[in-house]
């Protein structure tokens, strides 16, 4: 055996593919693989190019030629047949005495197994050292992981759907459950509500009093359930409005006014007015909350103040203000122990020597809920006889003013405590228009009544400026209250007074429907007159007066005092009282003329010119401190410009309030310039 | 072991006697989680415990469960997952009985954690084989015997499977097996 055979063996221990050419391309002696797939006589002195087809080297043309120059290099081809592959790199065999090429290589299981499966290779196929069907079998069992993850996946999607049907299930189990329970709770808090108390046996009113309290207490539990299942529907997905915080918190105060009132405790807000108000933001959420602390500070001060603070702070994030809103009492203060689970549900704050107030011991766990779906974070201190601290941030991005006046800015109303406007109240059921018509009637209201969809829509879209508000009941017969609202509102959509959805059905399905529907809020039945007041103020008012403004045991929102003495005294600190004076002459003159254009407007109907006017006069007012003629006229700007009728009454309205903070806009400033 | 041993040995349970004797298996077993991954590594006391547990459940001797096994393996696991791989390594018994090793081998150089067995094959005058199982676990023979009969089925011959003896070594087994009329 010569050197070149001896040579010839050794390739065919190391290579199942190996092939020798003479210098003109055609096969001189080849491999048994190569001979057995191929079907290679090489006594026919097949041509080598003509038998592969090459892939790689790109430069291959077919040529011996070609093929010298890309010795080294991977070789890539598959026979003409289409049988067989093949990967390996050509080698001179001059060295070695001999002319010519020769391939050694190896298979290409790849291609084999994509374009040959007919023709499978064998382990044997290969030299021990090649890694093609050790990467094969990792690749199958890359694959069967591929399939193990893909069925853990549906088995986790399939337990997942199970779970969400049974929470499902349970969820609407709970809804169930509270609506049996609501409607006669209805009937009985209603019902009590509207007893005459005149002339009763002391025994019995204190009955009738227990009577209120317990049902109250039940209908809260009852409130708290939904509401949790709501928190748990995804409160983060409340809706975003935009609000004006000064106007919000003033709303917030109104409400809890006659609270404070009735226990003898100041209330206080302060704010600092030279920041940016207006917001976009879960503005129902954060005014829940500031209702349920404010309204527990109150209960739980028995003299002294509650106070409401808010710093506005620039965020990191762009475009944002971080709002630092603090409640804080004089009350009788958490005993320690009790601070760590004062956000839990039913948990009652029992502190020594104090007798315990009623209640669910609800309240802090939901106002918890709503901080934390905004993203805030809810710090409580306390020190026992001097009062607790309520402390929470949140971060709002901040609105452009204007817009503001274009949404359906609302605030309240508050006249001798009563409320003000004409109410559609629509309800399938006769007794419940009845009970409710008579609450809504005492708390100062007019109301109408529909007892069907039909007819509410038939009502609205005939007379759309005849309501302030629509209480629809969701559920009823034929045309449902979503039904109803819908045909409302694309009949008269710019001119339809807003709707509410008065039920005891408030599943999260219902609240994305009534959204879809154009219902711009909730109001869960039964409710108590108290509550309903509570409910309504906000969303019933076309200006802003205080009847009571000289109960000094009050100290109401500045902003809606007729006088707010510090942005005035600090105008004149800073352009100096001579020119506060003239400045002063030629608001009163301007004032006057605006005043009779606005007049004229109103009457001629021409809501642009309103608008500008009512703009113009509110911005004067609120930068010499007359912040509720001011705001009025802010009102007034929105309303038009949200597409509602306007009647002279309102703008009549503001003048009362306009010369009260004129006389004392003139007294501050010849205080001022006599000091 | 590797997740597709116990994998194979579920799915055989789930297809031969269905969901409710498996979940039996695994309680019997005191398994809690059968979401198996192919490749990942189980302890070996996980297969034992539910071989163990399916000869009870299904009332087989250990032997015959670990057999069933050994078969379901070759007809189903191996043909489903990895058929390209079997074809590779034989056309027949006696050259896929050869290859065994090599195909051992090369998944060694991948998956570093694989203990296999090793198949010493001898071919007889008579045309029969001897088979020398070689592993370092205890207590498979049977499924191996198992194996060997779904082999002999895959290649459609009639061989005869004996067990000749089982031979006494410190760690692991040794058995030979004696595959006549192939």
């Amino acid at each position: 055996m010569d050197v070149y055979d001896s040579l010839w063996a050794e390739l065919n221990q190391l290579f199942s593919v190996v092939c020798q050419l003479n210098p003109d391309g055609r096969i001189v002696r080849a491999s048994r693989l190569l001979r057995e797939r191929c079907d290679l006589d090489v006594s026919n002195s097949q041509n080598f190019f003509e038998t592969f087809k090459f892939k790689r080297p790109v430069l291959i043309d077919g040529s011996y030629q070609s093929a010298q120059a890309a010795v080294g290099q991977l070789f890539l081809g598959f026979s003409e047949s289409h049988q067989f592959a093949i990967r390996g790199q050509m080698i001179e065999l001059s060295k070695y005495g001999v002319e010519g090429l020769c391939f050694v290589g190896v298979p290409w299981l790849w291609w084999m197994q994509s374009n040959a499966t007919h023709a499978p290779l064998a382990l044997a196929d290969f030299p021990v050292h090649d890694v093609q069907m050790d990467q094969l079998f990792f690749m199958s069992a890359q694959q069967a992981m591929v399939e193990d993850l893909q069925m853990s996946n549906d088995a986790l999607a399939a337990a997942k759907e199970t779970v969400e049907k049974s929470i499902q299930i349970k969820q609407n189990f709970f809804h169930h459950v509270s609506h049996e329970m609501r409607t006669p709770l209805n009937g009985v808090i209603s019902a009590i509500a509207l007893v005459p108390k005149n002339n009763l046996p002391s025994k019995t009113l204190e009955l009738l009093d227990v009577a209120t309290r317990s049902g109250e207490q039940l209908l809260e539990v009852i409130n708290f359930t939904l509401e949790s299942a709501s928190a748990a529907d995804g409160l983060a997905n409340e809706p975003s409005e935009l609000f004006d915080t000064h106007i919000l918190c003033a709303d917030v105060l109104g409400i809890i006014r006659t609270q404070a009132l009735d226990s003898g405790v100041d209330l206080a807000f302060t704010i600092d007015k030279s920041k940016t108000a207006c917001y976009r933001g879960q503005a129902r959420l954060l005014k829940k909350v500031l209702i349920n602390l404010l309204a527990n500070a109150v209960k739980f001060t028995e003299r002294g103040s509650v106070g409401l603070t808010v710093e506005i702070s620039t965020d990191a994030r762009a475009g944002c203000d971080r709002l630092d809103i603090v409640v804080e009492d004089t009350g009788i203060g958490i005993p320690k122990s009790e601070l760590l689970h004062i956000f839990e549900p039913f948990v009652h704050s029992v502190t020594p020597g104090v007798k315990s107030t009623n209640g669910t011991g609800l309240g802090l766990s939901l106002v918890k809920h709503y901080v934390d779906a905004m993203g805030g974070e809810l710090v409580v201190t306390s020190v026992i006889g001097k009062g607790s601290r309520f402390h929470f941030s949140v971060v709002f991005e901040r609105a452009d003013p204007c817009e503001l006046a274009e949404t359906q800015m609302t605030s309240l109303l508050f006249l001798d405590n009563k409320l003000h406007g004409n109410i559609l109240l629509v309800d399938d059921s006769e007794t419940n228009l009845l009970l409710n018509a008579e609450i809504l009637r005492a708390l100062g209201l007019t109301v109408e009544t529909a007892n069907s969809g039909e007819a509410a829509v038939a009502q609205v879209t005939s007379n759309p400026n005849a309501y302030q508000l629509v209480l629809m009941d969701l559920d009823m017969p034929d045309v449902d209250g979503f039904e109803a609202t819908r045909r409302i509102r694309l009949d008269s959509a710019c001119n339809a007074p807003p709707i509410f959805a008065f039920t005891a059905f408030m599943e999260g399905r219902a609240r994305e429907k009534s959204t879809a529907a154009g219902i711009s809020g909730f109001i869960r039945k039964p409710v108590s007159p108290k509550e309903l007041f509570r409910h309504l103020a906000p969303l019933l008012s076309v200006g802003m007066q205080f009847v009571d403004e000289s109960q000094e045991v009050i100290t109401v929102d500045p902003l809606v005092e007729n006088f707010d003495t510090r942005v005035f005294t600090t105008l004149a600190h800073e352009i100096g009282v001579d020119v506060t004076g003239t400045l002063v002459n030629k608001f009163l003159i301007e004032s006057a003329g605006r005043w009779e254009n606005l007049h004229n407007a109103v009457a001629a109907a021409d809501t642009p010119f309103i608008a500008r006017e009512a703009h113009t006069l509110g911005s004067a007012c609120l930068s010499l401190g007359l912040m509720s003629a001011g705001m009025a006229f802010r009102h007034i700007e929105a309303e038009v410009r949200g597409g509602r009728p306007l009647v002279i009454d309102k703008v009549d309205n503001i003048a009362a309030d306009l010369n009260l903070g004129l006389q004392r806009l003139e007294q501050t400033l010849n205080e001022l310039r006599g000091a | 072991m590797y997740g597709i041993i116990n994998k194979s040995l579920k799915d055989m349970v789930l297809r031969q006697f269905g969901e409710p004797a498996w979940q039996r298996v695994m309680q019997s077993a005191q398994v809690d989680d059968d979401s198996f991954l192919t490749m990942r590594i189980y302890d070996d006391q996980v297969t034992y415990s539910l071989a163990a547990a399916a000869a009870e459940v299904l009332g087989l001797t250990l032997e015959d469960a670990l057999r069933a096994f050994g078969v379901h393996w070759v007809q189903v696991t191996l043909q489903e997952q990895y058929e390209t791989l079997m074809q590779a390594t034989g056309k027949d018994m006696a050259s896929f009985l050869r290859n065994l090793n090599a195909l051992h081998d090369r998944i060694s150089s991948t998956f570093l954690d694989y203990k296999p067995p090793h198949f010493m094959v001898e071919e007889l005058s008579d045309g029969a084989l001897k088979v020398t199982y070689i592993s370092e676990r205890e207590g498979l023979t049977p499924f191996v015997e198992g194996l060997l009969a779904g082999l002999a089925q895959r290649f459609n011959t009639s061989m005869s499977i004996r067990r000749i003896e089982s031979v006494e070594v410190e760690q692991g087994e040794h058995t030979e097996f004696f595959l006549d009329g192939a």
